[in-house]
């Protein structure tokens, strides 16, 4: 496959198993920042936690306070070390065969390793001091792990650019508690859900309810910033504060729809938290974090390639030990508008794989992306694509311009 | 005691109701005050409060009928519920009725799929005119939900 200009993406980018071969090697396992979980989650010393990144299992461990993150694969045969979700332990340890490794990931006890009785047992050339657990670099970005396969990596922000790492510090004042989590499997290619989040054009159209109750207009004050690198971007928009519950009542939030209005629409309350109007911030992190402020809903959403066809997309809500009894309110509320329930992001989970339906067999045919014109810069206008070229310009980056 | 099978009735016509996609029907089985929430078993045992749907009001579930009705964007689809047998847990102010259940989603383009397990923790109110939901929690085995949750279960 070669990707002709910035402006079009050939299907075949989002069915061809080289494709996604290539993508988990060089791009997933390459100099790139991904979610590991929240801080925390790992207080107690010795705690850990598994994850997955791409779908290759991860366990990360708090280590006397350091955060430590591995492959959570045994060098022996490859079994899984850690297999609950969260736990507390001194040692890896295998239930395969038994061996052990200290949380530094030093491989530190192999059963039987000189034989019984002199029969059995390792060669004599086997040397435990030369394996250890793969390990991943960590860092610790306003209390949420992020780890990344590249050791040489430059550090979270630098990669980030200052304007995203605003973005994301943005939300998180303060280290975040997680509220809930919830997960969405999507009949699609991963990038098709990134390329979804990097699409402020069409978030006003498909989700008709964010329109439909003027919650996200074109015409609201807003914009998007996007990165130096291109792949991670914020779309945000503006709006005012209703004061009390009695402005914003359903005389008030009448739809665009004449015979449409909510009946209870205390879901739709927007208290403006961080003092600057932004009631809505999409913010993508290459290539697979995205973190939104939908009202008050906050959330980390984790993507996960599961094959070609597939990928799901673990939310994570969060808020904040302080927060009043009338934001956790809101909070809570609002997961009536966010999540695979969502009111407004529901539609998120069927349009890409109506897209993905029509890229298989698709004869050399490509997407075009040219809302806005050609380049990927930021700018006030959310009509445009330039944020999907960024994303497709910093994927060319890591994989090569002609990536078959 | 044993469930009365005026509640038994409740539930058994609410889930077929769904099925139906009669969701007049579905929401006559709440009260005016009704609370509503989907929720996994993982946030619940872990007591967090987020999961997938809250609704506090009737008003709210019949805004969201209202909503995947003219508003949101999907494809077609339906329900089929399979119940179990209803069970009491607790007693007094802290008894409610335990319904686990399968629900297999049904399109017109794809196979039927398991969609969901798990289980209805429900408590009613008995009126002159009938018995209603006064409080129902959808729990849900599973963390994932296959591409939306739009109708509720
Ligand atoms: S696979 Fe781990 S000890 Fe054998
Ligand atoms: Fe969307």
């Amino acid at each position: 496959m070669r990707i002709q200009s910035t402006a079009e993406i050939p299907y075949e980018a989002y069915v061809s198993q080289a494709i996604y071969d290539r993508e988990m090697e060089a791009l997933f396992q390459g100099p790139v920042w991904h979610f590991l979980g929240f801080e925390s989650a790992l207080l107690g010393d010795q705690n850990y936690l598994t994850t997955e990144i791409a779908g290759l299992p991860i366990v990360v461990v708090n280590d006397h306070g350091v955060i430590r993150a591995f492959v959570n694969r045994c060098v022996h045969r490859g079994s899984l070390l850690c297999i609950a979700k969260t736990g507390q332990i001194s040692e890896f340890s295998c239930v395969y065969h038994g061996w052990t490794y200290d949380l530094e990931g030093r491989l530190t006890g192999v059963a039987f390793e000189r034989g019984i009785q002199g029969q059995g047992g390792m060669p004599p050339d086997f040397n435990k001091s030369d394996h250890q657990l793969r390990s991943l670099k960590v860092e610790n970005y306003c209390g949420i792990l992020f780890g990344s396969f590249d050791h040489e990596i430059s550090d979270f922000e630098t990669y980030a650019g200052p304007d995203i790492a605003a973005g994301i510090r943005r939300v998180l004042p303060y280290p975040p508690i997680l509220l809930g989590r919830t997960s969405q499997l999507i009949h699609s290619n991963w990038k098709i859900y990134v390329e979804n989040n990097h699409d402020s054009y069409h978030a006003s159209i498909l989700h008709s309810f964010f329109t439909t109750f003027k919650l996200n207009r074109l015409t609201q004050s807003g914009g998007i910033v996007i990165n130096d690198a291109g792949g991670s971007h914020i779309s945000f928009s503006k709006r005012k504060q209703e004061v009390d519950d009695t402005t914003y009542n359903a005389e008030q939030l009448r739809s665009n729809k004449e015979d449409f209005g909510l009946k209870d629409p205390r879901a739709l309350r927007f208290i403006d938290e961080f003092n600057d109007q932004i009631s809505l911030q999409i913010l993508t992190l290459f290539p697979l974090t995205v973190f939104h402020q939908i009202s008050n809903s906050l959330c980390v959403r984790q993507v996960i390639p599961r094959g070609v066809d597939k990928v799901e997309v673990v939310w994570w809500y969060y808020g904040f030990e302080n927060d009043s009894a009338e934001i956790r309110d809101a909070r809570l509320m609002q997961i009536n508008l966010v999540g695979p329930a969502g009111y407004v992001s529901m539609e998120d989970g069927a349009v890409g794989e109506f897209v993905q339906r029509n890229s298989s067999y698709a004869e050399g045919a490509a997407g075009m992306i040219k809302m806005g014109g050609y380049d990927h810069v930021s700018s006030p206008s959310r009509v445009t694509e330039a944020a999907i070229r960024g994303f497709w310009k910093q994927y060319r980056d890591h994989l090569g311009e002609d990536i078959a | 005691m044993s469930v009365p099978s005026t509640v038994a009735s409740l539930i058994q016509a609410n889930a077929a109701a769904l099925d139906a996609l009669d969701f007049d029907g579905w929401l006559a089985g709440f009260t005016e005050y009704a609370q509503y929430h989907i929720t996994t078993a993982e946030n619940q045992r872990q007591g967090l409060p987020l999961g997938l749907l809250h609704a506090l009001t009737k008003d709210q579930l019949r805004d969201r009928i209202a909503s995947i009705s003219t508003v949101n964007v999907y494809e077609p689809h339906r329900y089929r519920h399979v119940l179990s047998q209803t069970w009491i847990k607790g007693q007094g102010l802290e008894m409610q009725f335990i319904t686990p259940f399968a629900v297999y989603r049904i399109t017109e383009t794809k196979p039927t799929i398991l969609f969901a397990t798990g289980e209805y923790q429900d408590r009613v109110e008995y009126a002159h005119d009938g018995v209603r939901f006064m409080h129902r929690t959808v729990v849900l085995d599973n963390d994932i939900i296959d591409t939306l949750l739009a109708i509720p279960l």
